[in-house]
């Protein structure tokens, strides 16, 4: 394994058999590792300043509801000790050029103001003056202009956020022992040749303030489902409690709106898929906090397909949750007392209800991140990556979240198929071993 | 090797300003003899690792300790020029996040905590001898069980890879259940066309495929050996004949449910039948009444058929694929008959992601009619018709509905075997037959009345120790348990794919059949490198028995998650090294401690343990060694430690691969040599276990019991002993449990064996 | 226990709410966000959700006798929220309109209203009628003075104007008491005379319309129109008996109290026509593709307003080439509004008293049989 600006690791000078896998995530770590594994060399890019993607913000997985770091670090682990890997972050494709097992990639580094000399010590974080929002916290709680993304973050080195800097100041260059701090980097422009390409940019939840109706933004006490992992993560915004936010209370009753943007024309027209799971899931969390709350979900359908049905029913039947048929379709605030008054039809007792709750979770739905991606990947309707309709072999697979809306398993196993078609690519012609690629 | 121990101090990260790293440096020189011992502020930096490189180059060092950060860190770093792999070891002492960031500066106990992991340190690097690659004969050929859409897509996608196939299906010809299928989903981009599925295509391109061989009518009798040599033994017919192959694909698929449990939903009425006797239907012909032989007017379906439903007997997962399916199917109806009436009647429609469209689409139908209820019974009706009775539904009173035909959408069962029942089935066979004594025999006749049905079920016919065929997860499917990794398999080189190992139509099967072949075509690479599979990918090292002192108890054949060790006729261990993924529960299995890895033994451990230094009873020093997991336990301590959380400083940490490889022997080594009590820190155990090695620190848990009868009999009070289930995340709580336990041993008092 | 129910398809039924205005029925996938953005949807009578699926599923009879249906007044919130664009609000109206044709008397007058192809039979029979009372002066000239009364005496048409009212009062008579047995035998059984003062006031001040988010004219455009008409009519009714018994001698003075009234009235309903017009046209998209039976009847009301007051400027401004064409236009067009009024979306007005009435006090969750029905189902959960 090799990251930015370190020597090791070839920029794909070998065999010309390079696989180029666009984004980090979970999705894209796999792909990666698996190639690897099996051989070949890797390039890895990713946007932001670390690894682990959507999925190191989770508290648990469903079903089994078991932390993701455990599944990341080994993954890590397995970066570290393999040298065919190298890893770009902060970086991203500018441009994609060629033809199938012989592309011209141009990948733009950002500057990390950071070297490899950065020991993690921590003198900085404690001189630096500026605030930022912390975006791994989705916002939600502050950090430094100066920071780790977070505490396992990989690569394991600070980042700036410059744009945060004050004019002129370098407190954190004069304080750091180990010169590990360059406010002067620029950004740098790297060209690779590479035989494949896997499109694995993943997801972002759907922006739920466009849901006028379901009062994100409106009501303090209407949060989202990707809020909720945060503030039930024990390096979360609130240490691992879910609250109001309107006042730091616990909440004595919580609903779960699901299709928050999902299955409607006027949002997102597909299903996103997890949402069902994760608000079961969720559901765990607030019953863990709160053996007495009471917990609502609302749904069109209720969607946990293959071994996620044993999920749904353990989760109910050993939790007090009261599933509703009925998509909510008002949310309102009472001024009063904070309380989110939500309006729904209960579909199958045929009654409109009205109904009071501390907290509301809005369970949005997945958007595929395919902005800047190269114009030889295909687009569906819906704006996933479409990897069935070229008849032409590209060469480029998307895979995971991008590709369509999974849960982290199925994205996993998708992208260690998806690194078998790369692979292919770059053994060559369909019959060449791979040990002449070796 | 004879080792030239070098130790290398780093001095910054606030290490000097905490501990007295000169003292540290003396141990090195006077305790140990180190010829070289270096300190330096900034040693990850350029001007110290120069230092190390050049005292190798020089030859002068080959056993390198490296006291400064944790070893989950800088690891590029400290990773020096490959061609030093052969001839060098290396070790890393974590002072920093285990020592300086989570304990006092400059105090008395954080320095003895420093000079004891330095100790520890350096003994396992004298303990630790260098790995190299042992080659093998290993094949590049693939086998591929079963032959319907994952078995084909599998053998196409090595074949393409440039690996050869053997193809292996019992029926007569290739297809499967997809070979049946009139038409497949709309599986793809606009997903509203039901699509030719394009399987006889298929067949075709493997038939003919120069690097697939493809035996139908087969049989596996055998399947002997490991990754990289499998010997596979085939019959169709009279003579058996073998084929070596590196890695099996198993996409043996599923077989539907038999519906003849459904005579509440009007099973066995002749107008009422299963969605895939309809496929078969709609394929063959014009659909008609079986009754009347006359064209349908008006289907109802019956969505999760037996499926999503906990009764016993039927399935309680969901399928995944019958709603797509109803969807298509009314589609053949609407083609065939354009005033139709088609119902579907559901729990709740699951067309995940872009699937959804095609729920929009057939839902446009004027005459398709949906409705969320509960079917509470099908019969007969007036003018030989089948009404079908729905409860719970979306109008609020109940519904009668006359139709045609009544399709059942049931769901699907893998077709695994599953080893470890016929193992089991298998043992109390033959312990009825020794009849030992009667109740002896009367427990076992109860176990094989239990585990009759997996009767002669066998499909690879592993000659593996642990049973004849992979181990199944839930509900009879060979899936794995981890989210993180759903090709995790039990029997390297062996990967289940398709229906076999979970629920999926045909678009995610022919996925995951590169997924399978993907980890299959990755065991043969490593294997070939004579390296581990994940998750230690890479690990050279492979444990070594030194069979002169084995008393054929069998524990480590039983204990080994993988089946990696076999026995022979006298029960002496044979082990497969290909098989072994490196975790070491046999080493902690061992009760005479044969086992071992050049860089990690029983005594090796027992070695850093001797290198604690002890304060006597006086000092009211107590000393706790804590085993912990080096993949969850490790790093979350390691987490402690970044928050420069605070916990008691009398804790020696020892990294264990997995609890499982804990030999029981160093807790009493421990004890005997003065320390106060030993915690044992692993992944949590149980159903949603979370250890990478399947059973390790259950395993564990287990040994404790014989642990507390070696304490009885040294007169310690057990609670000396604890064990902790820790999840990575858990770093918050940790310093708590560290502390209550060293706060439970103070009022215990010290080990009354100190000193001795 | 929940009377069951026995389910036929009337697939007529389904292709007609398809024809005429609620061609996206088949997208609703049963959220019920409808119901729940709804205003006027009450907790203890939820719709449109339970009216779509049912419609979907072409149970004809349960809807035909469903006062929620009546109860929207098709403001088009439901519609814009809806995930599916399956346009409920749209569904609504096309049911209405099937249920004034159900229970139009004489029955075949329902369906020739309702459909496009008899546009000029029905624009001709007014013509015919006025054709044949009109006074066809023998001499040659002009008309003596300005007074339509030279061309339509008033004796003639108040006959004419009286006997189709009758008529007609008696067509709606009909078709109410049918509604009205259907929505009993359905479980509603508010007290209909007691409720009616309570109802008329609320649909005399609009309390529902105003409720409506999505689309603001349509408030005051339907209330202008329905103001204005009712002036009209009461108005128009005290001339016709005021000139009978001799007491008023029409034309009245453009200044006499009764003349200033009614063109007061004309004005309200003018403008009101055009405010709804409009709104149809602006939504057409957000909304409603307006449908023929709503066009027809809005187009006839808003001429019969427009030609109303032209004939009246006319008059005024003595031009006797266009008075009297203009007039007879603007007589068919009341005519017509009057003959068709049981039949078209006039009926509208009738209906939903009615419903309104007979649901005024006997509320209930849901139409009684089914109440207990999902009763039932709550204890099947529970076992």
């Amino acid at each position: 394994m090799a990251t930015n600006g370190s020597k090791e690791g070839n920029g794909g000078n070998g065999n010309g058999g390079l696989i180029l896998v666009i984004g980090g995530g979970i999705a894209g770590m796999t792909a990666a590792l698996e190639a690897a594994e099996a051989g070949c060399e890797v390039v890895l890019v990713e946007k932001s300043a670390y690894l682990g993607g959507r999925v190191a913000r989770f508290h648990q997985y469903f079903p089994k509801l078991c932390p993701p770091a455990c599944g990341v670090e080994i993954n890590l682990k397995r970066l570290k000790n393999n040298r065919q890997v190298t890893i770009l972050t902060q970086a991203e494709v500018e441009s994609l050029r060629g033809t199938p097992g012989d592309y011209e990639a141009v990948i733009n580094l950002a500057p990390r103001y950071v070297t490899d000399a950065c020991t993690l010590c921590g003198e900085c974080l404690k001189v630096c003056p500026a605030d930022v929002a912390d975006e791994f916290n989705y916002s939600l709680s502050k950090t430094k202009a100066i920071h780790l993304p977070h505490a396992m973050a990989f690569p394991a080195k600070y980042a700036v956020e410059r744009s945060a800097c004050p004019e002129s100041c370098h407190a954190c260059v004069d304080v750091c022992a180990y010169r590990a701090i360059d406010l002067m980097q620029k950004a740098e422009k790297k060209t690779l040749r590479v035989a494949s390409v896997i499109v694995a940019t993943g997801w972002a939840p759907y922006d739920a303030a466009k849901i006028e109706n379901l009062g994100f933004g409106r009501c303090a006490n209407v949060v989202t489902n990707v809020m909720v992992e945060r503030f039930a993560a024990a390096n979360g915004p609130t240490a691992g409690k879910i609250l109001r936010p309107s006042d730091g209370k616990e909440p004595r009753s919580v609903a779960f709106v699901q299709c928050a943007g999902s299955r409607d024309q006027n949002h997102l027209p597909y299903c996103s898929a997890v949402c069902c799971s994760a608000s079961l899931k969720h559901a765990t969390y607030v019953r863990k906090l709160y053996p007495e709350a009471e917990i609502t979900i609302f749904y069109i359908d209720l969607r946990t397909p293959g071994n996620l049905q044993n999920f749904y029913a353990k989760v109910t039947a050993e939790n007090k949750i009261e599933l509703i048929k009925g998509k909510v379709g008002k949310v309102e605030e009472d001024p009063a007392t904070r309380e989110v008054v939500v309006t729904v039809e209960d579909v199958l007792h045929g009654t409109k209800i009205k109904r009071n709750y501390d907290l509301v979770v809005l369970a949005t739905g997945m958007v595929p991140q395919t902005g800047g991606l190269p114009a030889v990947v295909d687009l569906d309707e819906f704006g996933f990556v479409n990897n069935m309709n070229t008849n032409v072999n590209t060469g480029v697979y998307g895979t995971g979240c991008v590709k369509r809306p999974a849960e982290v398993s199925g994205t996993i196993r998708d992208a260690t198929g998806v690194a078998l078609k790369a692979l292919q690519i770059t053994v060559g012609a369909t019959h060449l071993g791979v040990e002449q690629h070796g | 090797m004879d080792k030239r121990l070098g130790v290398y101090i780093c001095s910054g990260c606030s290490i000097g300003e905490s501990v007295d790293v000169a003292k540290l440096e003396k141990i090195a020189g006077s305790e140990y003899k180190a010829p070289v011992c270096r300190t330096h502020p900034f040693l990850c930096g350029e001007e110290g690792l120069a230092l190390l490189r050049e005292d190798l180059q020089q030859g002068t060092v080959n056993a390198v300790v490296v006291a400064a950060c944790s070893p989950r860190v800088k690891t590029a770093e400290f990773r020096f020029d490959p061609k030093f792999d052969t001839q060098m070891v290396l070790d890393r002492v974590n002072l920093r996040e285990q020592v300086a960031w989570c304990h006092k500066p400059n105090d008395e106990d954080t320095q003895m905590l420093a000079e004891d992991s330095l100790r520890m340190g350096i003994v396992r690097a004298q303990k630790m001898e260098p790995l190299e690659t042992v080659p093998g004969e290993i094949s590049r050929a693939l086998l591929v069980v079963g032959g319907g859409v994952t078995g084909l897509s599998a053998a196409l996608e090595a074949a393409n890879t440039g690996f050869d196939v053997v193809l292996v299906e019992k029926q007569a010809q290739l297809g499967g259940f997809a070979a049946a299928m009139k038409k497949d989903i709309p599986r793809g981009a606009p997903y509203t066309q039901a699509r030719m599925d394009g399987v006889s295509e298929r067949i075709q391109a493997v038939t003919s495929h120069p690097r697939i061989k493809v035996h139908c009518s087969t049989k596996i009798v055998k399947t002997d050996g490991q990754p990289g040599m499998f010997d596979v033994t085939l019959q169709n017919g009279s003579d058996p004949f073998v084929h070596r192959v590196g890695a099996i694909v198993m996409a043996t698929g599923w077989k539907p449910y038999d519906a003849t449990k459904l005579t509440a939903l009007g099973y066995g009425l002749p107008d009422v039948i299963t969605n895939l006797e309809f496929e078969e239907m709609a394929a063959a012909g014009p659909i008609i009444r079986p009754s009347t032989g006359q064209p349908v007017e008006s289907v109802l379906f019956v969505q999760c058929a037996g499926s999503r439903d906990s009764e016993p007997g039927h399935l309680p997962y969901c399928s995944s694929t019958c709603c797509m399916n109803t969807l298509k199917q009314t589609e053949y109806i609407r083609e065939q008959n354009s005033n139709a009436q088609v119902f579907v009647i559901y729990k709740d429609i699951v067309t995940p992601g872009q699937y959804e469209k095609y729920y929009q689409k057939v839902q446009e139908q004027p005459l398709n009619f949906f409705m969320k209820g509960n079917v509470t019974s099908v019969g007969k009706g007036d003018n030989d018709r089948v009404v079908v009775n729905v409860d719970n539904n979306l109008l609020g009173s109940p519904m009668r509905i006359p139709v045609d035909l009544v399709v059942l959408a049931t769901g699907m069962v893998p077709n695994s075997a599953d080893g470890l029942a016929i193992r089991t089935l298998h043992d109390a066979g033959l312990k009825v037959l020794r009849n030992e004594s009667d109740e002896q025999r009367q427990a076992a006749e109860k176990v094989v009345e239990q585990y009759k049905h997996h009767e002669g079920t066998e499909i690879l016919n592993l000659t593996y120790r642990q049973g004849p065929d992979l181990p199944v997860l839930r509900d009879g499917f060979s899936d794995s348990n981890f989210i993180c990794f759903p090709y995790e398999t039990l029997r390297t080189g062996i990967y289940a794919a398709g229906a076999v190992r979970a629920p999926m139509d045909s678009a995610l099967a022919e996925e995951d059949a590169c997924g399978a072949v993907m980890k299959a075509i990755q065991s043969i690479e490593l294997a070939t490198r004579g390296q581990a599979v994940h998750p230690r990918a890479g690990d050279l090292s492979f444990p070594s028995f030194f069979l002169q002192r084995c008393t054929s108890c069998k524990r480590c054949t039983e204990e080994c998650p993988f089946g990696s060790i076999d026995e022979d006729a006298k029960g002496t261990p044979q082990f497969n090294q290909y098989r072994c993924r490196r975790c070491g529960i046999c080493m902690g299995a061992c009760p005479e401690r044969i086992i071992s890895f050049k860089n990690y033994s029983v005594d090796m451990i027992a070695g850093m343990l001797k290198a604690i230094e002890v304060p006597d009873e006086t000092e009211d020093k107590p000393r706790i060694v804590i085993f912990a997991c080096e993949n969850d336990a490790y790093p979350a301590i390691d987490m402690a430690g970044m928050r420069h959380a605070n916990y008691d400083a009398s804790v020696r940490i020892i990294p264990l691969r997995c609890l499982g490889s804990m030999n029981i022997v160093w807790i009493a080594d421990a004890l005997s040599r003065g320390i106060d009590g030993v915690m044992l820190m692993g992944c949590k155990f149980g159903e949603d276990y979370q250890c990478h090695f399947l059973r390790g620190s259950e395993l564990a848990d287990r040994r404790l019991v014989n642990v507390k009868d070696t304490l009885n009999r040294l007169q310690l009070e057990g609670d000396r002993i604890q064990l902790v289930q820790l999840a990575i995340d858990e770093c918050a709580r940790l310093p708590q449990v560290i502390d209550d336990f060293v706060g439970k041993l103070r009022q215990l008092g010290p080990n009354p064996y100190k000193g001795f | 226990m929940a009377s069951t129910l026995l389910v036929q398809p009337d697939t007529k039924f389904i292709r007609d709410v398809m024809q005429s205005g609620g061609g996206d029925l088949k997208k609703c996938y049963q959220c019920a966000t409808c119901t729940s953005v709804c205003e006027l949807s009450t907790e203890s009578r939820p719709f449109p959700r339970k009216q779509m699926v049912e419609a979907q599923w072409g149970l004809k009879q349960p809807l035909m006798a469903d006062p929620a249906v009546w109860l929207c007044h098709n403001c088009g919130d439901c519609t814009a929220k809806c995930p599916r664009d399956a346009r409920p609000g749209q569904v609504m109206g096309a049911i209405r309109g099937e249920v004034i044709k159900q229970y139009a008397f004489p029955r075949f007058m329902g369906t020739l209203v309702s459909s496009p192809g008899a546009l000029p039979l029905l624009l001709a029979l007014p013509v015919v009628i006025l054709l044949a009372i009109a006074v066809w002066p023998v001499h040659a000239g002009p008309l003596p003075g300005w007074e339509f009364a030279f061309m339509f005496p008033q004796a003639r048409l108040e006959t004419l104007f009286f006997t189709v009212g009758t008529l007609v009062g008696f067509a709606f008579a009909v078709g109410a008491v049918r509604f009205l047995w259907a929505l009993r035998a359905s479980g509603a059984d508010g007290p209909i005379l007691p409720a009616l003062a309570p109802v008329l006031t609320e649909i005399a001040t609009h309390r529902k319309f105003s409720k409506c988010t999505i689309d603001k004219n349509r408030y005051p455009g339907h209330l202008l129109v329905f103001s204005g008409f009712v002036g009209l009519g009461v108005v128009g009714t005290v001339i016709g008996i005021g000139t009978m018994l001799g007491v008023m001698h029409t034309p009245l003075p453009t200044f006499s109290p009764f003349k200033v009234f009614a063109n007061a009235c004309a004005l309200l309903a003018f403008v009101g026509a055009m405010l709804l017009i409009a709104s149809r046209i602006k939504n057409r998209e957000a909304r409603t593709a307006s449908t023929y039976f709503d066009w027809f009847f809005l187009l006839v009301l808003a001429n019969a307003v427009i030609t109303g007051i032209l004939s009246e400027a006319l008059r005024l401004a003595q031009n006797q080439a266009w008075m009297y064409p203009v007039y007879f236009v603007h007589l068919t067009m009341i005519l017509a509004l009057f003959l068709y009024a049981p039949y078209s979306k006039f009926a509208h007005l009738v209906y939903r008293t009615v419903a309104l009435a007979a649901t005024w006090e006997g509320r209930k969750p849901l139409i009684a049989t089914q109440d207990s029905g999902s009763k039932e189902t709550l204890a099947d959960d529970r076992s």
